[in-house]
């Protein structure tokens, strides 16, 4: 019974692990990284088990977290446009060449916000390369798995272009924990980033998955 | 006709073994209760068995005081008997919060003031005359203890097949082997990587900055928070604290004692901060909530699952890393908001500061105890504990801006805006260097806070808290 047990756990486990993996897979991250996200569950202390019930588990939240995160009254930008410049400099050299040597003309050129601008100017030659070469090895390995990819999961030119955005934000905003706790002029001892599990009832209720009157 | 005075009353002896049971039920009421915090989905329910674990650690602790009183001259040894555990064992193995409750408040509660009332009335009145003021003392906090307890559960099932399960082992307590202190817990029923909360609460999302205020001084919607953020704080550090001691029953009983106290202050600070957020119209809940200072700090890949290296680890990282950078804000908090005329949130502040400092002090003492009072071990594990958690922290932020690009410009919007209004400096975080000291910290660990630039050193600041 304790193997039942241990099982329900390992599957919370697997399930936690997978979701990392593929997130991370979906976005272009190595496995080792999106790995690094859960923390790992192991099954509790032996104890003997008679024969197993699980209840239901108390109720917990099942709704996904809506982004009140960040306050949009300031401000309500989006990445779109920086995606659309990245696409167009995938395959416009002139148009890459710029954004490198002369950040503030395609700036200009494109209407960008200040955060928008912010963000070009840490785009650079080797991001572009890098971002296409991991994009490559990352569609290679989906086309070669021979499971089935949402749409737009083995689109190497797409997943470029979020790379080279999304990495480009990271470096404008700083990739660092101190980094973050320098942004937020709150609280930096407690959560720079976030790194809890937000609720997720899989793991919440790993805690219930656990016979009745053992001892 | 005059009653006669009665002269029969318990032995030194019987006095003790009363005492035993009695301690026994206390500390296995700790026990429970640590472990349930974490699993209670409503914060009311999280706040009482953080206030009830400590007081009932501080009652187990004055009846073993006054057990050795007793048993000393003769050097004998009052035991408790393996049927006990089996009981509260079985309690701590409820399946609901709900079954936990009824156990706990209309079964345990009822049968120990039932004994602590036995004691009264048999115990010789003068002969035990320590014993019979302290449960004086004891008896009215615990029956108001009961009615809140009672007041967490709305539910009509009375959960009477569980409760006769209970009643059955009970009936069966003086059964079994004598247990030695040592032997009077049992190992934790389970692991718990995500805390409850209550049913449809929303939560800042994994790998992002979470909430931001911009200007949490002036604005009072980043007022309130700031608050919210610092309720969470107060929360998940109670409900670690209190699986610090569920999970490790074998550590020394002055550990569990602090990790109560300190689960106490968190369920206090939650009281304070409630009360300033209500005066300012918001509630918990009001924005997205963060259990990232529990789940984030819970299990770490390089520490075995319930091994004493993952509890260094969680201690090092919130009670010696975190807690300190605590004090350090604080006390820049409580001159900043007596500065803008807000004294009530500069008052709660320094109530709070007084308890961080109690925390941060635990901290070092027991990461010490853990390492053998090896300092340099010490500042060597905080930094390897720190680049594990700082690692996943970026890894998870990662794969959070790959996968919201438009939030994470956001992010990078806000922060350009707080950027601004601070004149394109970095916050200030000034080391509240008096408050590290009479922590404990030492003059490496507070080098190595301040070479790691989370905090500055600030000769200059005012040190008249």
């Amino acid at each position: 019974m304790r193997k039942q047990a241990e099982s329900s756990l390992r599957k919370v486990l697997v399930l936690v692990t997978t979701t990392a993996v593929a997130m991370g897979a979906v976005l272009g991250l190595p496995v080792k990284k999106a790995l690094a996200a859960p923390p790992r569950m192991n099954p509790g202390p032996e104890v003997n088990r008679p024969p197993a019930q699980f209840p239901p588990a108390p109720v917990v939240n099942r709704r996904p977290a809506q982004m009140e995160v960040i306050q949009p009254r300031f401000v309500n930008p989006s990445a779109v446009t920086l995606l659309r410049i990245a696409d167009q400099a995938l395959s416009d050299n002139a148009l890459a060449e710029r954004i490198f040597r002369d950040p503030d003309g395609v700036i200009a050129q494109f209407h960008l916000s200040n955060s928008e601008g912010l963000v070009l100017r840490h785009m650079d030659p080797t991001q572009f390369q890098v971002a296409r070469g991991d994009a490559a090895r990352l569609v290679a390995t989906r086309l070669s798995s021979g499971r089935p990819m949402p749409p737009g999961a083995t689109n190497g030119r797409l997943i470029t272009e979020r790379m080279i955005v999304g990495r480009a934000i990271l470096a404008a905003v700083g990739r660092s924990y101190r980094e973050a706790a320098n942004a937020n002029a709150c609280c930096p001892w407690s959560k720079a980033i976030e790194v809890g599990v937000g609720g997720d009832p899989a793991a919440y209720n790993a805690a219930f998955a656990r016979p009745f009157g053992a001892e | 006709m005059r009653a006669r005075q009665r002269t029969a009353f318990w032995s030194p002896a019987q006095a003790a073994a009363s005492l035993v049971q009695l301690a026994y039920l206390e500390r296995s009421l700790t026990h429970i209760l640590a472990g349930w915090a974490v699993k209670m989905p409503a914060f009311d329910a999280k706040r009482a068995f953080g206030l009830q674990m400590h007081r009932s650690m501080e009652r187990a602790t004055h009846l073993r005081g006054r057990i050795n009183g007793l048993c000393h001259a003769t050097a004998s040894e009052a035991t408790a008997p393996a049927g006990l555990r089996l009981v509260l064992s079985h309690v701590d193995r409820a399946q609901t919060p709900a079954q936990l409750v009824a156990a706990v408040y209309r079964w345990l509660y009822p049968r120990l003031i039932e004994l602590y009332e036995t004691h009264l009335r048999e115990a010789d009145p003068d002969g035990d005359r320590p014993s019979v003021e302290l449960i004086r003392s004891f008896l009215t906090p615990m029956k108001q203890e009961r009615l809140e307890g009672l007041s967490l559960s709305t539910e009509r099932d009375n959960h009477k097949t569980w409760i006769c399960e209970i009643e059955e082992l009970w009936n069966a307590r003086m059964m079994g082997e004598p247990l030695s202190l040592a032997d009077w817990l049992w190992s934790p029923v389970d692991r718990v990587p995500a805390a409850a909360r209550p049913e449809a609460s929303r939560f800042s999302e994994s790998g992002s900055l979470g909430l931001f205020p911009v200007d949490p001084l002036h604005d009072p919607r980043d007022i309130g928070m700031s608050l919210h953020k610092e309720l969470d704080e107060e929360y998940t550090t109670l409900e670690l604290m209190a699986r610090n001691s569920y999970e490790h029953p074998d550590m020394p009983w002055a550990f569990h004692r602090d990790m109560a106290r300190q689960a106490s202050d968190e369920a206090r600070h939650a009281i304070l901060i409630t009360r300033l957020m209500t005066a300012r119209g918001f509630r918990h809940g009001d924005f997205a909530l963060s259990t990232s200072s529990y789940d984030g700090i819970y299990a770490f890949e390089p520490c075995e699952a319930g091994s004493r290296k993952e509890l260094l680890w969680r201690i090092l990282i919130r009670q010696t890393f975190m807690e300190g950078l605590a004090i350090d804000h604080l006390a820049s908090e409580i001159e900043r908001r007596r500065s803008v005329g807000q004294t009530d949130i500069a008052s709660v502040f320094e109530y709070i500061l007084r308890d961080e400092v109690f925390h941060a002090q635990s901290g070092l003492r027991w990461s010490r105890e853990l390492l053998g009072s090896d300092p340099e071990a010490v500042l060597k594990e905080r930094a390897e504990a720190m680049r594990y958690f700082t690692g996943r922290a970026e890894a998870l932020r990662e794969v959070f801006v790959m996968d919201n690009l438009d939030e994470a410009m956001r992010e990078l919007a806000t922060i350009e805006v707080s950027k601004e209004r601070r004149g394109g400096k970095l916050p200030e975080r000034p080391l509240y260097r008096t408050g590290r000291l009479q922590a404990g910290y030492t003059e490496d660990d507070i080098l190595q806070v301040l070479s790691w630039g989370y905090a500055g050193d600030d000769s200059a600041r005012s040190e008249n808290l």
